[in-house]
């Protein structure tokens, strides 16, 4: 790694839990997050894995201010952060149509003359591969990967430094996982991003990522460079993981 | 998704129920008069549906509801007594006398008059039963009639009452003081009287059975006997007239009697009572005599008749009842024929030639008058007055309009409590707390005071009707008529009298 | 129309659509012209039959039948739009801000609609007429405000469940004012579910009009409404003249039911 590029995202000792009662009145605490630190770096792809319930998705809410509580310090070195969703469904208001969804956050940018917009939605739209005919459709009228092209589009019409992608691609099928992977790493080329990747799929993660970091119930078990984790897993959950996606 | 379906068609189907319920059942015409009739007939008895139980008390100064007074009128009898035109003839007391200044009434006790149980009526007993009913009536206007009563003895067969000061409607209220023995103690729950029937039982709730007196002292009642049966509700008591269990059903409405069978006959009498749309003075337009003018103008009373009792219904002109025979004027009824130019006219000449808003508040328990206050409405929109009908609760209507003179317009009807011009005229004095229309008439008071004053009976009459035209002349409201109201009788049946009071004169009833 | 049609394909709401403007189209009309004066009397016609003259015949004022239901018609429905603008548009605030923000104002306001709807809201409606008095304003005031628990509840469960959907995380993100979020990106996405509400309270308030003028609660006595014509009409169902009760009853139920129907079909899209 060099040792020059900034920072965009530093975390500090982030922990989070929930108190349970149980039946018999005993307050139990649950863990979600426990003493997580990482930092990210500018231009860096940061895996993040984990088994479903290992924390890594309140840990994307925590970094992108969804969650209200938490111990620790998060430190944003760059403006509106942005996010890509795993459920592509939920990611796109289902009354409006594409002009109107990657229009907003440009009315929120200020720009406020309508052709203007429109102009930079289309440039937009051809760089996630897709075309004007597009400008019209409602959500419903999209296909998955579709969808999943406009969210990123969404996100990036923004002009962030910083995506988080949470689980971008584990609900769509392989072919098209490829597909949006391969636009995910254009992307980051061409507009030199940094991304919070969060996956449960090693392989995905490989694809894409130059670090990563893993997770067990809230803990994180073993961070490193991709070909290490990869090849040289230290901690018998990494180990685990790897197994299971060759 | 079917449910929901069903659902719907059931809530269409519930909807139309609605309209159904509510309605009076058909009566089941032309069913032949069972043997209970014709039985009867031959026992010289009828049965008669009154619309309500009797008061608890059934004792001569405790006769708390009209129609409580309405068939104990058959069982007690005053000194004097109301004839149906509206006269007091002797019943009692053969005869009288006034002296000059109105202050002394000499009556002579009639001889030989026994009670129901057997005692002989005593000049004592009357002058037991005015301190009794002096002390304890229920009706307040005849408590404070008999406090202007300052002496009262019996002088050589005579008893003789003194007066505190003249009054010349005081025989009125001598006939309403029922005569009871002194001694007896029971009147409350086995009343005795001197009438031409005598109380026999009474069930609550169900029935008073009335026999005749056969000691009676004038001419003796045709029936033998009478059973009042009490149906709470109109419907049944319909449906028992028709069903034969039935010979008289009194206060009945035109669609009431409408389609009954022909074993009834049908008699129009009329409610004796003052409807009118009442005016409060108090509000701005109706201030001006030209825009009451234009009301009366504006009225037409016959298409109003029309419209809400086929026809039926008696013409007034001013706040006497035809009925009241003595003091009702012909020539007032038509004092303001129907003319809605001249009442356009008026109102422009008043400063009112665009109209103005008017709310004519009705009880609505009383069909009567909502429906005779929808028919003015449309009638006064006709000449550019603003009117709508607001219908209130009866109790509201009492306190609001009534006692509070919270209204513009109403529509109801007055009553007398006892057969007096008074009884009808008085609440017009400027200063009777019962004037709700605020008429302030200067001339009318004179002639009420005058007439009050007057022990001439000819004078008081006249005095009387001159103040009546005062009320026509100062057009103080829209005289509308006295409702006709129907009694339907056994077709066998013949000899029913109507009063110009709320009575029910069974003793020359017969078959 | 065909776009309509597309979007709402099944017979609910087509049968709903005919019905409705069909009724709709005779009220418009109603309001500008109508065959007679609905409030001239005439006491040659009292109580008619249908005949070619009145085509529903007269009431017992004489007045023709076919103009008092054209305009008794307009005015329920007039009171009826009024009550569910009121309602809707209350309930809807109401349930927006509870809905998304929570917490305290939440439980109480809910609580309070708790306490409305646990109390039939006709026999609410129908207290406090009594004590306010008839008259239209009156009627509009009073069921809309009884109407607002049930539309609060409805919008509240969608706001709650809508603030957290990812499209809306998003819009945070993206820095968009909670006004806006409320208004144009949440709130469309309730319609599938406030516009059947709608259309079944337009449905219910229009009842709710009938039941209380036919208890003497609604309008007033020179005013003209569907619930007032169906009160008058009951005393004169056995005396000669049901095409009264008939008719007006028939309109209560085309209306009614072509609401429903709307509210049906656009139920079944989800």
């Amino acid at each position: 790694m060099n040792d020059t590029p900034a920072k965009i995202l530093e975390v500090r000792n982030v922990s989070t839990s929930y108190t349970r009662k149980s039946p018999l009145g005993k307050v139990k605490i649950q863990h979600v997050l426990h003493d997580v630190s990482f930092d990210l770096y500018e231009g860096e792809a940061l895996g993040l894995v984990g088994e479903s319930g290992s924390g890594k998705t309140t840990l994307a809410r925590a970094i992108l201010g969804f969650l209200p509580k938490y111990e620790g310090t998060i430190r944003h070195f760059s403006e509106r952060p942005q996010v890509v969703f795993q459920d592509p469904y939920t990611a796109l208001n289902p009354a409006k149509t594409v002009e109107w969804i990657l229009g907003e956050p440009l009315r929120m940018l200020g720009i406020q003359d309508a052709q203007a917009r429109r102009q930079k939605i289309l440039d937009m739209l051809i760089k996630v591969g897709l075309d004007e005919s597009y400008l019209s459709r409602k959500p419903s009228q999209l296909s998955g990967g579709q969808r999943q092209r406009i969210s990123i589009a969404a996100a990036l019409i923004m002009e962030p430094r910083f995506i988080v992608a949470d689980e971008p691609v584990s609900a769509l099928d392989v072919t098209i996982q490829a597909q949006i992977l391969e636009l995910l790493a254009r992307m980051k080329e061409e507009f030199g991003l940094s991304y919070l990747f969060i996956s449960h799929d090693m392989n995905v993660v490989y694809q894409l990522c130059d670090r990563v970091i893993v997770m067990r119930k809230g803990v994180v078990v073993e961070e490193g460079d991709i070909d290490q984790i990869f090849d040289a897993p230290r901690h018998p959950y990494t180990r685990e993981l790897v197994e299971a996606s060759k | 998704m079917k449910k929901r379906g069903i659902a719907l068609l059931l809530t269409a189907l519930m909807l139309l129920g609605l309209t159904a319920c509510g309605g009076q059942k058909d009566p089941t015409g032309g069913t032949k008069a069972p043997t209970g009739a014709d039985a009867r007939k031959a026992a010289n008895e009828i049965n008669v549906g009154i619309a309500q139980d009797l008061s608890s008390s059934l004792g001569p100064y405790q006769l708390a509801t009209a129609g409580t007074r309405e068939v104990m009128f058959n069982v007690f009898e005053g000194l004097y007594k109301v004839d149906p035109s509206g006269d007091f003839k002797p019943a009692l007391a053969t005869d009288h006398t006034v002296s000059a200044d109105g202050l002394v009434y000499s009556f002579t006790i009639r001889e030989g008059v026994k009670y129901h149980n057997g005692a002989v009526m005593t000049a004592q007993d009357v002058i037991h039963s005015f301190k009794t009913c002096a002390e304890s009536s229920v009706d307040s206007s005849i408590k404070k009639i008999l406090a202007n009563v300052k002496d009262l003895k019996e002088e050589s067969g005579k008893v003789v009452m003194t007066l505190e000061k003249p009054d010349s409607d005081f025989l009125a209220y001598v006939s309403s003081v029922y005569i009871s023995p002194a001694a007896y103690t029971e009147q409350d729950t086995k009343p005795v009287g001197t009438g031409p029937f005598k109380f026999v039982s009474r069930t609550v709730q169900d029935s008073v059975v009335l026999e005749r007196s056969d000691a009676y002292w004038g001419e003796k009642a045709g029936l033998n006997r009478i059973t009042f049966k009490i149906f709470e509700n109109i419907t049944a008591m319909m449906t028992a007239l028709e069903a034969g269990s039935l010979d008289l059903a009194c206060h009945l409405d035109t669609t009431q009697v409408k389609g009954l069978s022909k074993e009834y006959n049908v008699l129009e009498g009329s409610m004796n009572l003052v409807q009118a749309l009442y005016l409060n003075h108090e509000y701005a337009p109706l201030k001006d005599i030209r825009v009451r003018q234009a009301l009366n103008y504006a009225v037409d009373v016959d298409a109003m008749l029309k419209l809400t009792a086929e026809g039926h219904g008696h013409k007034l002109g001013t706040s006497i009842y035809p009925a009241f025979k003595k003091y009702f004027d012909e020539s007032l009824v038509d004092a303001y024929p129907y003319n809605p130019e001249k009442a356009k006219s008026l109102l422009a000449e008043a400063g009112y030639a665009n109209g103005f808003k008017l709310t004519i508040t009705v009880p609505s328990n009383y069909t009567p008058h909502v429906n005779t206050g929808m028919v003015l409405a449309e009638q006064l929109k006709a000449v550019g007055i603003e009117a709508g009908v607001q219908e209130v609760e009866w109790n509201t209507w009492l306190t609001d309009v009534y006692q509070g003179h919270k209204f513009e317009a109403t529509v109801c009807g007055f009553d007398a409590s006892t057969l007096t011009a008074n009884a009808l005229l008085g609440r017009y004095e400027s200063t009777s707390s019962k004037n709700m229309c605020s008429y302030k008439g200067t001339q009318f008071d004179a002639f009420l005071k005058e007439a009050l004053a007057t022990t001439d009976d000819s004078r008081r009459t006249e005095l009387f009707k001159s103040a009546a035209k005062c009320l026509s002349d100062d057009a103080v409201n829209v005289y509308l008529q006295d409702l006709a109201e129907y009694v339907a009788i056994r077709s066998t049946l013949k000899g029913f009298t109507f009063y110009p009071l709320y009575v029910l004169d069974l003793s020359k009833v017969t078959y | 129309m065909k776009k309509l049609f597309e979007k709402h394909n099944n017979w609910f709401f087509k049968t709903g659509f005919v019905i409705t403007v069909f009724m709709v189209t005779l009220v418009v009309i109603g309001q500008i012209w109508t065959p007679y004066d609905p409030a001239a009397m005439d006491a040659a016609a009292k109580a008619q039959g249908p005949s070619l003259a009145h085509f529903m015949g007269t009431d017992n004022f004489g007045r023709d039948l076919f103009s008092r239901v054209l305009e008794g018609a307009g005015a329920t429905l007039i009171i009826a739009f009024f009550v569910v603008l009121l309602g809707a548009g209350l309930g809807t605030l109401i349930g927006a801000l509870t809905g998304y923000f929570g917490g305290v104002v939440d439980e109480v306001l809910m609580r309070i609609c708790d306490a409305l709807t646990a109390f039939p809201s006709v026999l609410l409606a129908l207290i406090i007429l009594a004590i306010l008095g008839p008259g239209r304003l009156n009627v509009i005031g009073v069921l809309g405000l009884v109407f607002i628990p049930s539309f609060a509840r409805i919008v509240r469960t969608e706001f709650a469940r809508i603030k957290k959907l990812n499209y809306v995380s998003l819009a945070k993100l993206q820095g968009v004012p909670t006004g806006r979020i409320l208004l144009r990106h949440i709130l469309p996405n309730i319609m599938p579910v406030l516009l059947p509400a709608i259309s079944i309270g337009f449905n219910n308030a229009v009842l709710a009009e009938a039941s209380m003028s036919f208890l003497g609660v609604g309008v007033s006595a020179s005013e003209v409404s569907l619930g007032r014509m169906l009160s008058d009409s009951q005393n004169y169902i056995l005396r000669g003249l049901p095409w009264y009760a008939i008719f007006v009853g028939l309109t209560i139920v085309l209306l009614i039911l072509g609401f429903s129907l709307l509210g049906e079909g656009m139920r079944q899209e989800e």
